[in-house]
Protein backbone atom coordinates (compact mmCIF):
# COMPACT_ATOMS: atom_id res chain seq x y z
CA UNK A 1 0.00 0.00 0.00
CA UNK A 2 1.62 3.28 -1.21
CA UNK A 3 0.19 5.66 0.55
CA UNK A 4 2.02 8.85 -0.90
CA UNK A 5 0.84 8.13 -4.30
CA UNK A 6 -2.62 7.53 -2.91
CA UNK A 7 -2.90 11.46 -1.61
CA UNK A 8 -4.33 14.56 -3.32
CA UNK A 9 -2.14 16.27 -5.64
CA UNK A 10 -2.63 19.71 -4.50
CA UNK A 11 -0.94 18.67 -1.27
CA UNK A 12 1.53 17.23 -2.98
CA UNK A 13 2.53 19.73 -4.95
CA UNK A 14 2.32 21.98 -2.33
CA UNK A 15 4.41 19.68 0.17
CA UNK A 16 7.58 19.35 -2.66
CA UNK A 17 7.73 22.99 -3.49
CA UNK A 18 7.78 24.07 0.42
CA UNK A 19 10.44 20.75 0.53
CA UNK A 20 12.46 22.12 -2.08
CA UNK A 21 12.42 25.82 -1.12
CA UNK A 22 13.32 25.57 2.26
CA UNK A 23 16.00 23.05 1.58
CA UNK A 24 17.58 24.94 -1.23
CA UNK A 25 17.46 28.38 0.84
CA UNK A 26 18.38 26.86 4.67
CA UNK A 27 21.00 25.32 3.07
CA UNK A 28 21.84 23.36 6.32
CA UNK A 29 24.23 20.34 6.11
CA UNK A 30 22.15 18.40 8.86
CA UNK A 31 19.26 18.94 7.01
CA UNK A 32 20.06 18.32 3.77
CA UNK A 33 21.83 14.64 4.81
CA UNK A 34 18.66 13.62 6.82
CA UNK A 35 16.62 14.38 4.14
CA UNK A 36 18.68 12.98 1.73
CA UNK A 37 18.44 9.57 3.46
CA UNK A 38 15.06 9.82 3.96
CA UNK A 39 14.21 10.50 0.31
CA UNK A 40 16.48 7.31 -0.09
CA UNK A 41 13.99 5.28 2.53
CA UNK A 42 11.07 6.31 0.43
CA UNK A 43 13.12 5.78 -3.08
CA UNK A 44 13.37 2.28 -1.77
CA UNK A 45 9.40 2.25 -1.94
CA UNK A 46 9.06 3.56 -5.24
CA UNK A 47 11.97 2.96 -7.53
CA UNK A 48 13.74 -0.39 -8.59
CA UNK A 49 16.88 -1.37 -6.77
CA UNK A 50 18.30 -1.15 -9.53
CA UNK A 51 17.08 2.04 -10.96
CA UNK A 52 18.03 3.56 -7.49
CA UNK A 53 22.03 1.88 -7.70
CA UNK A 54 22.12 3.34 -11.10
CA UNK A 55 20.57 6.95 -9.34
CA UNK A 56 23.16 6.62 -6.73
CA UNK A 57 26.17 6.48 -9.08
CA UNK A 58 24.76 9.82 -10.97
CA UNK A 59 24.78 11.10 -7.95
CA UNK A 60 28.48 9.83 -6.71
CA UNK A 61 30.21 11.53 -9.94
CA UNK A 62 27.80 14.93 -9.47
CA UNK A 63 29.27 15.17 -5.86
CA UNK A 64 33.11 14.21 -7.75
CA UNK A 65 32.53 17.20 -10.08
CA UNK A 66 31.34 19.40 -7.92
CA UNK A 67 33.94 19.48 -5.25
CA UNK A 68 36.60 18.98 -7.91
CA UNK A 69 34.81 22.63 -9.64
CA UNK A 70 33.79 24.39 -6.77
CA UNK A 71 37.51 24.07 -5.43
CA UNK A 72 39.01 26.04 -8.37
CA UNK A 73 36.17 28.80 -7.87
CA UNK A 74 36.15 29.64 -4.39
CA UNK A 75 39.00 30.46 -2.17
CA UNK A 76 37.08 32.21 0.88
CA UNK A 77 37.13 30.31 4.39
CA UNK A 78 39.50 30.48 7.61
CA UNK A 79 40.97 27.32 7.00
CA UNK A 80 43.32 27.08 4.24
CA UNK A 81 44.58 23.68 3.35
CA UNK A 82 46.80 24.26 0.30
CA UNK A 83 47.13 26.94 -2.63
CA UNK A 84 46.62 26.24 -6.01
CA UNK A 85 48.03 28.98 -7.91
CA UNK A 86 48.72 31.25 -5.11
CA UNK A 87 44.81 30.38 -4.38
CA UNK A 88 43.25 28.93 -1.04
CA UNK A 89 41.69 25.51 -1.19
CA UNK A 90 39.93 25.70 2.24
CA UNK A 91 38.38 23.31 4.77
CA UNK A 92 34.74 25.64 4.65
CA UNK A 93 35.06 24.94 0.38
CA UNK A 94 35.23 21.66 0.29
CA UNK A 95 32.40 21.31 3.40
CA UNK A 96 30.28 23.63 1.37
CA UNK A 97 31.19 21.48 -2.35
CA UNK A 98 29.97 18.42 -0.14
CA UNK A 99 26.91 19.74 1.09
CA UNK A 100 26.14 21.14 -2.57
CA UNK A 101 26.18 17.62 -3.79
CA UNK A 102 24.22 16.22 -0.58
CA UNK A 103 21.32 19.40 -1.49
CA UNK A 104 21.79 18.29 -5.54
CA UNK A 105 21.26 14.54 -4.44
CA UNK A 106 18.19 15.12 -2.03
CA UNK A 107 16.85 17.32 -4.90
CA UNK A 108 17.54 14.47 -7.09
CA UNK A 109 15.57 11.73 -5.08
CA UNK A 110 12.57 14.42 -4.40
CA UNK A 111 12.16 14.49 -8.24
CA UNK A 112 12.46 10.82 -8.60
CA UNK A 113 9.92 10.81 -5.98
CA UNK A 114 7.50 13.80 -7.50
CA UNK A 115 7.94 11.66 -10.92
CA UNK A 116 6.59 8.49 -8.76
CA UNK A 117 3.76 9.76 -7.06
CA UNK A 118 2.31 12.47 -9.33
CA UNK A 119 1.55 11.63 -12.64
CA UNK A 120 0.57 14.04 -15.71
CA UNK A 121 -2.77 13.76 -15.11
CA UNK A 122 -2.50 15.00 -11.70
CA UNK A 123 -0.73 17.97 -12.33
CA UNK A 124 -2.91 19.03 -15.24
CA UNK A 125 -5.79 18.25 -12.59
CA UNK A 126 -4.53 20.81 -10.44
CA UNK A 127 -3.58 23.69 -12.96
CA UNK A 128 -7.03 23.24 -14.97
CA UNK A 129 -8.71 25.32 -13.40
CA UNK A 130 -5.66 28.37 -12.67
CA UNK A 131 -3.39 28.03 -14.76
CA UNK A 132 -3.41 25.64 -17.94
CA UNK A 133 -0.98 26.31 -19.70
CA UNK A 134 1.55 26.15 -16.99
CA UNK A 135 0.10 22.66 -15.76
CA UNK A 136 0.80 21.04 -19.49
CA UNK A 137 4.29 22.95 -19.49
CA UNK A 138 4.85 21.28 -15.67
CA UNK A 139 3.29 18.00 -16.64
CA UNK A 140 5.52 17.77 -20.26
CA UNK A 141 8.92 18.85 -17.64
CA UNK A 142 8.41 16.31 -14.88
CA UNK A 143 7.76 13.56 -17.97
CA UNK A 144 10.62 14.56 -20.06
CA UNK A 145 13.21 12.53 -18.19
CA UNK A 146 11.18 9.51 -17.46
CA UNK A 147 10.53 9.55 -21.47
CA UNK A 148 14.04 9.74 -22.42
CA UNK A 149 15.32 7.21 -20.27
CA UNK A 150 12.45 4.73 -21.64
CA UNK A 151 13.51 6.02 -25.25
CA UNK A 152 16.88 5.39 -25.00
CA UNK A 153 16.84 2.28 -23.07
CA UNK A 154 14.63 0.91 -25.84
CA UNK A 155 16.84 1.97 -28.45
CA UNK A 156 19.68 0.69 -27.04
CA UNK A 157 17.79 -3.31 -26.67
CA UNK A 158 16.86 -2.71 -29.81
CA UNK A 159 20.14 -1.71 -31.61
CA UNK A 160 22.41 -4.35 -29.45
CA UNK A 161 20.16 -7.08 -30.64
CA UNK A 162 20.78 -6.40 -34.38
CA UNK A 163 24.96 -6.01 -33.26
CA UNK A 164 25.21 -2.14 -33.65
CA UNK A 165 27.19 -1.97 -30.53
CA UNK A 166 29.43 -4.73 -30.58
CA UNK A 167 32.81 -2.95 -31.83
CA UNK A 168 36.04 -4.61 -29.66
CA UNK A 169 36.78 -0.38 -29.11
CA UNK A 170 35.37 0.84 -25.52
CA UNK A 171 35.30 4.51 -27.14
CA UNK A 172 33.43 3.24 -30.30
CA UNK A 173 30.36 2.11 -28.27
CA UNK A 174 30.80 5.21 -26.53
CA UNK A 175 30.55 7.09 -29.18
CA UNK A 176 27.43 4.99 -30.15
CA UNK A 177 25.74 5.50 -27.20
CA UNK A 178 26.15 9.09 -26.78
CA UNK A 179 24.77 8.97 -30.24
CA UNK A 180 21.66 7.13 -29.17
CA UNK A 181 21.12 9.50 -26.54
CA UNK A 182 21.22 12.02 -28.62
CA UNK A 183 18.35 10.64 -30.55
CA UNK A 184 16.42 9.87 -27.87
CA UNK A 185 16.64 13.43 -26.85
CA UNK A 186 15.45 15.04 -29.79
CA UNK A 187 12.85 12.23 -30.43
CA UNK A 188 11.28 12.95 -26.72
CA UNK A 189 11.54 16.84 -27.16
CA UNK A 190 9.68 16.50 -30.58
CA UNK A 191 7.04 14.26 -28.91
CA UNK A 192 6.71 16.60 -25.61
CA UNK A 193 6.70 19.24 -28.58
CA UNK A 194 3.63 17.66 -30.24
CA UNK A 195 1.52 16.67 -27.22
CA UNK A 196 1.68 19.96 -26.07
CA UNK A 197 0.24 21.14 -29.37
CA UNK A 198 -2.31 18.28 -29.15
CA UNK A 199 -3.44 18.81 -25.89
CA UNK A 200 -3.65 22.64 -26.99
CA UNK A 201 -5.93 21.64 -29.83
CA UNK A 202 -7.75 19.37 -27.14
CA UNK A 203 -9.32 21.92 -24.89
CA UNK A 204 -6.51 21.67 -22.09
CA UNK A 205 -5.29 24.63 -22.42
CA UNK A 206 -7.97 26.80 -22.49
CA UNK A 207 -9.23 26.10 -18.68
CA UNK A 208 -12.62 24.98 -19.53
CA UNK A 209 -12.00 21.63 -20.01
CA UNK A 210 -11.86 19.16 -16.98
CA UNK A 211 -9.49 16.24 -16.58
CA UNK A 212 -12.93 14.29 -14.65
CA UNK A 213 -10.77 12.66 -12.19
CA UNK A 214 -11.95 12.64 -9.01
CA UNK A 215 -9.45 12.84 -5.68
CA UNK A 216 -10.60 12.87 -2.25
CA UNK A 217 -9.31 14.85 0.14
CA UNK A 218 -8.25 12.55 3.14
CA UNK A 219 -6.75 13.58 6.42
CA UNK A 220 -3.34 12.60 5.38
CA UNK A 221 -3.79 15.35 2.86
CA UNK A 222 -4.70 17.60 5.47
CA UNK A 223 -1.61 17.04 7.43
CA UNK A 224 0.52 17.65 4.64
CA UNK A 225 -0.80 20.75 3.83
CA UNK A 226 -1.04 22.33 7.41
CA UNK A 227 2.88 21.19 8.00
CA UNK A 228 3.82 22.65 4.51
CA UNK A 229 2.14 25.86 4.95
CA UNK A 230 3.25 26.08 8.71
CA UNK A 231 6.98 25.30 7.64
CA UNK A 232 6.47 28.25 5.01
CA UNK A 233 5.69 30.74 7.51
CA UNK A 234 8.10 29.69 10.33
CA UNK A 235 10.42 29.98 8.08
CA UNK A 236 9.86 33.25 7.02
CA UNK A 237 9.84 34.48 10.14
CA UNK A 238 12.83 33.06 11.03
CA UNK A 239 15.01 32.80 8.55
CA UNK A 240 17.60 35.06 9.35
CA UNK A 241 18.47 33.13 11.98
CA UNK A 242 18.03 29.63 10.86
CA UNK A 243 19.95 30.36 7.38
CA UNK A 244 23.01 28.19 7.33
CA UNK A 245 26.21 29.88 6.39
CA UNK A 246 29.89 28.47 5.16
CA UNK A 247 31.86 31.65 5.21
CA UNK A 248 34.29 32.59 6.35
CA UNK A 249 34.11 30.18 9.30
CA UNK A 250 31.46 27.47 9.30
CA UNK A 251 28.58 28.09 11.84
CA UNK A 252 28.28 25.13 14.62
CA UNK A 253 26.72 21.68 12.73
CA UNK A 254 24.51 21.05 15.72
CA UNK A 255 20.65 19.86 16.00
CA UNK A 256 19.12 22.76 17.85
CA UNK A 257 15.19 22.88 18.55
CA UNK A 258 14.35 25.22 16.44
CA UNK A 259 15.19 22.93 13.56
CA UNK A 260 12.32 20.47 14.82
CA UNK A 261 9.36 21.81 12.27
CA UNK A 262 11.82 21.22 9.36
CA UNK A 263 12.73 18.05 10.83
CA UNK A 264 8.70 16.93 11.03
CA UNK A 265 8.75 18.12 7.28
CA UNK A 266 10.91 15.75 5.76
CA UNK A 267 10.04 12.91 7.85
CA UNK A 268 6.26 13.56 7.13
CA UNK A 269 6.21 11.26 3.84
CA UNK A 270 7.71 8.62 5.40
CA UNK A 271 5.38 8.50 8.55
CA UNK A 272 2.45 8.66 5.99
CA UNK A 273 4.09 5.53 4.52
CA UNK A 274 4.79 3.90 7.36
CA UNK A 275 0.87 4.40 8.10
CA UNK A 276 0.42 2.70 5.26
CA UNK A 277 2.10 -0.11 5.70
CA UNK A 278 1.19 -0.59 9.02
CA UNK A 279 -2.67 -0.76 7.93
CA UNK A 280 -1.84 -3.12 5.46
CA UNK A 281 -0.12 -5.65 7.98
CA UNK A 282 -3.34 -5.22 10.14
CA UNK A 283 -5.60 -5.56 7.00
CA UNK A 284 -4.16 -8.92 6.56
CA UNK A 285 -4.03 -10.13 10.37
CA UNK A 286 -7.66 -9.69 10.18
CA UNK A 287 -8.41 -11.85 7.02
CA UNK B 1 41.76 -1.29 -29.74
CA UNK B 2 44.97 0.93 -30.69
CA UNK B 3 42.28 3.16 -31.28
CA UNK B 4 41.37 2.99 -26.77
CA UNK B 5 45.00 3.13 -26.34
CA UNK B 6 45.40 6.70 -28.25
CA UNK B 7 42.82 8.17 -26.90
CA UNK B 8 43.92 7.33 -23.46
CA UNK B 9 47.37 8.75 -24.44
CA UNK B 10 46.01 11.60 -25.00
CA UNK B 11 43.54 12.02 -22.11
CA UNK B 12 46.68 11.62 -19.66
CA UNK B 13 48.63 14.39 -22.04
CA UNK B 14 46.16 16.60 -21.43
CA UNK B 15 45.93 16.36 -17.57
CA UNK B 16 49.42 16.07 -17.44
CA UNK B 17 49.71 19.67 -19.73
CA UNK B 18 47.03 21.36 -17.33
CA UNK B 19 48.59 20.03 -13.93
CA UNK B 20 52.16 21.22 -15.10
CA UNK B 21 51.13 25.30 -15.30
CA UNK B 22 49.17 24.30 -11.88
CA UNK B 23 51.54 25.02 -8.73
CA UNK B 24 50.60 23.69 -5.62
CA UNK B 25 51.95 25.01 -2.43
CA UNK B 26 51.50 23.74 1.16
CA UNK B 27 50.19 26.95 3.48
CA UNK B 28 53.59 27.11 4.83
CA UNK B 29 55.30 27.08 1.33
CA UNK B 30 52.63 29.97 0.77
CA UNK B 31 53.25 32.03 3.82
CA UNK B 32 57.42 32.04 3.32
CA UNK B 33 57.22 35.41 1.41
CA UNK B 34 60.32 37.07 1.22
CA UNK B 35 59.65 40.78 2.39
CA UNK B 36 63.58 42.44 1.53
CA UNK B 37 65.15 44.77 4.02
CA UNK B 38 64.97 48.26 3.48
CA UNK B 39 68.33 50.01 3.41
CA UNK B 40 69.72 53.75 2.59
CA UNK B 41 69.79 53.15 -1.46
CA UNK B 42 66.40 51.04 -1.36
CA UNK B 43 63.03 52.32 -3.06
CA UNK B 44 60.20 52.37 -1.06
CA UNK B 45 56.24 52.42 -1.04
CA UNK B 46 54.30 52.13 1.84
CA UNK B 47 50.82 50.26 1.89
CA UNK B 48 47.99 50.53 3.59
CA UNK B 49 44.91 48.29 4.04
CA UNK B 50 41.25 49.84 6.05
CA UNK B 51 37.64 49.19 6.32
CA UNK B 52 36.44 52.45 7.59
CA UNK B 53 33.83 52.67 5.34
CA UNK B 54 32.82 50.30 7.42
CA UNK B 55 32.78 51.31 11.24
CA UNK B 56 29.21 52.07 12.27
CA UNK B 57 28.00 50.97 9.12
CA UNK B 58 28.20 47.17 10.47
CA UNK B 59 24.49 46.70 9.83
CA UNK B 60 25.27 46.53 6.27
CA UNK B 61 27.43 43.54 6.84
CA UNK B 62 26.04 39.76 7.53
CA UNK B 63 26.40 39.06 11.30
CA UNK B 64 28.92 36.14 10.35
CA UNK B 65 31.09 38.87 9.00
CA UNK B 66 31.45 41.45 11.67
CA UNK B 67 33.88 39.72 13.48
CA UNK B 68 36.21 40.59 10.57
CA UNK B 69 36.63 44.12 10.82
CA UNK B 70 38.84 45.68 13.12
CA UNK B 71 37.48 48.18 15.78
CA UNK B 72 39.38 51.53 14.22
CA UNK B 73 39.10 49.35 10.67
CA UNK B 74 42.66 49.23 9.92
CA UNK B 75 43.41 45.93 8.41
CA UNK B 76 47.32 46.06 7.69
CA UNK B 77 48.77 49.74 8.87
CA UNK B 78 50.34 52.31 6.62
CA UNK B 79 54.18 50.42 6.38
CA UNK B 80 57.01 51.09 3.46
CA UNK B 81 57.94 48.11 1.72
CA UNK B 82 61.50 47.49 -0.61
CA UNK B 83 59.71 48.43 -4.39
CA UNK B 84 60.93 45.98 -7.10
CA UNK B 85 61.67 47.02 -10.46
CA UNK B 86 58.63 46.83 -12.33
CA UNK B 87 56.18 46.30 -9.41
CA UNK B 88 52.64 46.81 -9.57
CA UNK B 89 50.06 47.79 -7.01
CA UNK B 90 48.42 44.37 -6.93
CA UNK B 91 52.32 42.34 -6.83
CA UNK B 92 52.91 44.79 -3.90
CA UNK B 93 49.52 43.69 -2.12
CA UNK B 94 49.97 40.37 -2.81
CA UNK B 95 53.46 40.44 -1.40
CA UNK B 96 52.30 42.18 2.05
CA UNK B 97 49.24 40.10 2.49
CA UNK B 98 51.28 36.82 2.00
CA UNK B 99 53.68 37.88 4.34
CA UNK B 100 50.75 39.17 7.32
CA UNK B 101 49.15 36.45 6.58
CA UNK B 102 46.01 38.41 5.30
CA UNK B 103 43.66 36.27 3.32
CA UNK B 104 43.17 37.98 -0.25
CA UNK B 105 41.00 36.58 -2.99
CA UNK B 106 41.75 37.94 -6.69
CA UNK B 107 40.20 37.09 -10.36
CA UNK B 108 43.33 36.84 -12.38
CA UNK B 109 44.25 39.02 -15.04
CA UNK B 110 43.29 36.10 -17.70
CA UNK B 111 40.01 36.34 -16.45
CA UNK B 112 38.16 38.94 -17.45
CA UNK B 113 38.05 41.46 -19.83
CA UNK B 114 39.96 44.28 -18.57
CA UNK B 115 43.44 42.10 -18.56
CA UNK B 116 43.80 43.16 -14.98
CA UNK B 117 43.40 41.45 -11.94
CA UNK B 118 40.71 42.48 -9.45
CA UNK B 119 40.48 42.09 -6.11
CA UNK B 120 37.68 40.45 -5.17
CA UNK B 121 38.18 40.04 -1.05
CA UNK B 122 40.39 40.82 1.52
CA UNK B 123 40.20 40.04 5.24
CA UNK B 124 36.64 38.22 3.91
CA UNK B 125 35.29 41.26 3.37
CA UNK B 126 34.41 40.75 -0.21
CA UNK B 127 32.65 42.29 -2.91
CA UNK B 128 29.02 42.73 -2.32
CA UNK B 129 29.21 41.78 1.27
CA UNK B 130 28.28 45.17 2.37
CA UNK B 131 25.21 45.82 -0.59
CA UNK B 132 25.27 45.95 -4.42
CA UNK B 133 27.52 48.67 -4.34
CA UNK B 134 30.49 48.12 -1.79
CA UNK B 135 33.88 46.31 -2.48
CA UNK B 136 37.83 47.23 -2.86
CA UNK B 137 39.41 50.10 -4.64
CA UNK B 138 42.70 51.16 -4.70
CA UNK B 139 44.34 54.47 -4.17
CA UNK B 140 48.11 56.02 -4.93
CA UNK B 141 48.85 58.88 -3.23
CA UNK B 142 45.50 59.98 -2.28
CA UNK B 143 44.07 59.61 -6.39
CA UNK B 144 42.13 56.62 -7.66
CA UNK B 145 43.75 55.34 -11.34
CA UNK B 146 41.23 54.67 -13.59
CA UNK B 147 43.42 51.65 -14.55
CA UNK B 148 43.13 47.41 -13.30
CA UNK B 149 45.38 47.16 -10.01
CA UNK B 150 47.48 45.08 -11.92
CA UNK B 151 48.60 47.63 -14.24
CA UNK B 152 49.35 50.27 -12.30
CA UNK B 153 53.05 50.11 -12.28
CA UNK B 154 54.54 52.27 -8.66
CA UNK B 155 57.40 54.38 -8.17
CA UNK B 156 59.76 55.11 -5.36
CA UNK B 157 57.62 56.98 -2.76
CA UNK B 158 54.08 55.95 -3.83
CA UNK B 159 51.84 55.99 -0.89
CA UNK B 160 49.18 52.60 -1.89
CA UNK B 161 46.48 52.23 0.10
CA UNK B 162 43.38 49.76 -0.53
CA UNK B 163 39.89 51.06 1.00
CA UNK B 164 36.65 49.13 1.58
CA UNK B 165 33.65 51.20 -0.08
CA UNK B 166 29.96 50.69 0.16
CA UNK B 167 28.91 53.35 -1.98
CA UNK B 168 30.67 52.70 -5.25
CA UNK B 169 33.72 55.11 -3.79
CA UNK B 170 31.30 57.95 -2.95
CA UNK B 171 32.53 57.54 1.03
CA UNK B 172 35.91 57.18 0.70
CA UNK B 173 36.96 60.01 -1.83
CA UNK B 174 36.35 58.03 -5.07
CA UNK B 175 33.44 58.10 -6.66
CA UNK B 176 33.00 59.13 -10.35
Amino acid sequence: MLQLKNSHPVALILYYLVLICVLTLLKDPILLLFCFLVMLLIGMQYLLGSQLVSEMYFIVAITLLTVITTVFFYHNGVTPLFYVNDQAVTFEVIVYAVALSVLFGALWLIIQLIIATLPSSSIIYVFTKILPALGVFMAMCIRFIPELKARYQAVIEAQNAIGYLSSPSFFEVMRLKMKIALESLYWTFEKSMKKAMMMSVRGFSSGKRSSYKKYRFQATDRILVIMACSVAIYYSVTFSTSTYYYFPALKAMTLYREQLPYLLLILLPLGIEWKGWIQWYYYKSKM
Amino acid sequence: MKKDFLIVAAIVLFVAILFSGTKFQSVEQYQLTHIDNITADSKTVTLEIESKSLISHEDLLKPELRAFVPTDGVILEKQAYVLREGDTAFDLLQRATRYHQIQMEYQGANDNAFKSAYIQGINYLYEFSAGAQSGWMYAVNGEFPNVGVSRYVLKDGDELQFKYTTKMGDDIGGGQ
